[in-house]
């Protein structure tokens, strides 16, 4: 009995079988392949505690932050401006011992330059550097107060994507 | 989504058993680390402001109903209670049964966390309460997390062929197709999610607008949103950069559940996903606004 095959056909196999092991990795990367999750605050923002205007939330996974989206409503036909932190809830979390970890808040600015009051204005922004989030760590997202005068209504979203985790 | 190669040839000959035995043991590992991994863990995250004395249920409860089967592994409550709260204990509710308990502290910020392993099934409506302070008094804050997973495994039902030495290569085809199949079934199973948005606080009067948002930082399909009030009625316009839709009218006490199927292109432009709500009559306290999403990879 030939145990062995043509070396050609063999070799024609491997190769098949190695081209789907590398598709099934590439197909595996969870930064392509996941999804994202969000954190959305509720409307009103001003004056507020800054324990009212804010969520804690517990990631069960290791996040990237992609970005910010907000919307908002202003009462009076002024520019203003508004500022979102993402920190950890716990102090001293994790120490000075993961420099790659989100230790710092994050300051994103949101512009509202409409001209008229109760207009409703959309915007986004993406980080200027990467920040990430550790599972099993409760994070907080904090609107702070907007400038110079209130705003009626404000809708803050924090996105994010899975860190990758291949094969 | 990516495709795994067709067999191009057909083989002849025999196989050796340890070259063969190493070809399918290393496949079949990727396939199932793989196919364990095609978990996708997610919170739902709904935050209530200002919950008093006597508010109604529809002012302390977000209700889900998702388009596939999920599983529920936890719920997390986190309460802000304002100086000299004496209020009491708050009780965190899951389909009408007790599942937490938070001691709120005045002046100060209270959690609790109760793992589960539920499945919450397709298309069936739950529903997650916390009690308002049972005695005079606010709570500044309670902020619901639900701990949610969609699993989409796909080798329940896969046997590869049995492949010995001596057989002919015959045997490895049928072995490989097999394979093949099953990893596709895993690249072409969707991933499912949720996110969710919560107005509360100024009630919006007649004609009024306001806008919940939510991120997607990746592709995907809108599946599903449901649209939640506490009273009277209200319509909505769900946008997505140049993309809008009108949803339905929206009763207090009816969840509103619409199914768009609209596809979402994160470079399309904004990132920012949105309700933009219209009050139609009364004065609406909360809204609540959750999203389902897909992707197929």
């Amino acid at each position: 009995m030939t145990l062995f095959t043509t070396s050609r056909n063999q070799a024609d196999l491997q190769a098949e079988v190695d081209a789907g092991v590398d598709d099934l990795r590439a197909a595996s990367d969870p930064g392509a392949a996941y999804t994202s999750v969000c954190v959305a605050l509720p409307g009103h923002a001003t004056g507020a505690d800054p324990r009212v205007a804010s969520v804690i939330f517990l990631p069960h996974d290791d996040l990237e932050l992609s970005g910010f989206a907000y919307s908002a409503q202003e009462g009076t036909a002024t520019a203003k401006r508004f500022t979102v932190q993402l920190e950890h809830a716990d102090d001293d979390a994790l120490g000075d011992d993961h420099p790659d970890q989100l230790s710092q808040t994050v300051p994103v600015t949101g512009a509202i330059t409409s001209a008229s009051s109760a207009s409703l204005v959309r915007g986004s922004s993406i980080p200027s550097r990467r920040y990430f989030l550790r599972r099993g760590v409760r994070y907080r997202l904090t609107v702070n107060d907007p400038s110079p005068s209130p705003l009626t209504h404000l809708s803050v979203a924090a996105f994010f994507t899975i860190r990758p985790r291949r094969v | 989504m990516t495709a795994i190669p067709p067999i191009a040839n057909v083989y002849e000959g025999y196989v050796h058993q340890r070259w063969v035995a190493n070809l399918v043991e290393r496949f079949h590992r990727i396939l199932r680390v793989l196919d364990s991994r095609r978990v996708t863990k997610f919170p739902i995250v709904a935050t209530f402001n200002s919950i008093a004395s006597g508010d109604a249920p529809e002012r302390r409860r977000i209700r889900i109903r998702p388009p596939v089967n999920l599983r529920l592994v936890g719920i997390s409550a986190e309460v802000a209670a304002p100086s000299g709260y004496t209020g009491g204990d708050i009780g965190v509710y899951f389909s009408g049964t007790q599942r937490l308990t938070v001691s709120p502290v005045a002046d100060g910020e209270a959690s609790g966390y109760v793992g589960l392993r539920t499945t919450l099934n397709a298309n069936t409506t739950y529903t997650f309460e916390v009690d308002d302070p049972p005695a005079a008094g606010t709570l500044d804050r309670v902020t619901l997390t639900l701990q949610c997973e969609h699993v989409a495994s796909a080798l329940v039902n896969f046997s590869a062929p049995i492949v010995r030495a001596g057989e002919s290569f015959s045997r490895v085809n049928a072995w490989w197709a097999a394979a093949r199949a099953a990893a596709q079934a895993i690249l072409t199973r969707r991933r499912y999610w949720a996110i969710a948005a919560v107005h509360s606080g100024t009630p919006p009067s007649a004609s009024q607008v306001l806008q919940l948002i939510h991120g997607v930082a990746v592709e995907a399909r809108l599946e599903r949103h449901t649209l939640d009030i506490d009273s009277g009625t209200a319509t909505g316009t769900l946008g997505y950069a140049a993309t809008t839709r009108t949803t339905g009218t929206c009763t207090a006490g009816t969840l509103l559940s619409e199914d768009p199927a609209l596809a979402i292109d994160t470079t399309a432009g904004q990132n920012g996903l949105y309700l933009s709500y219209t009050n139609v009559s009364g004065t609406q306290n909360r809204v609540v606004h959750v999203l389902f999403l897909s992707r197929d990879a």
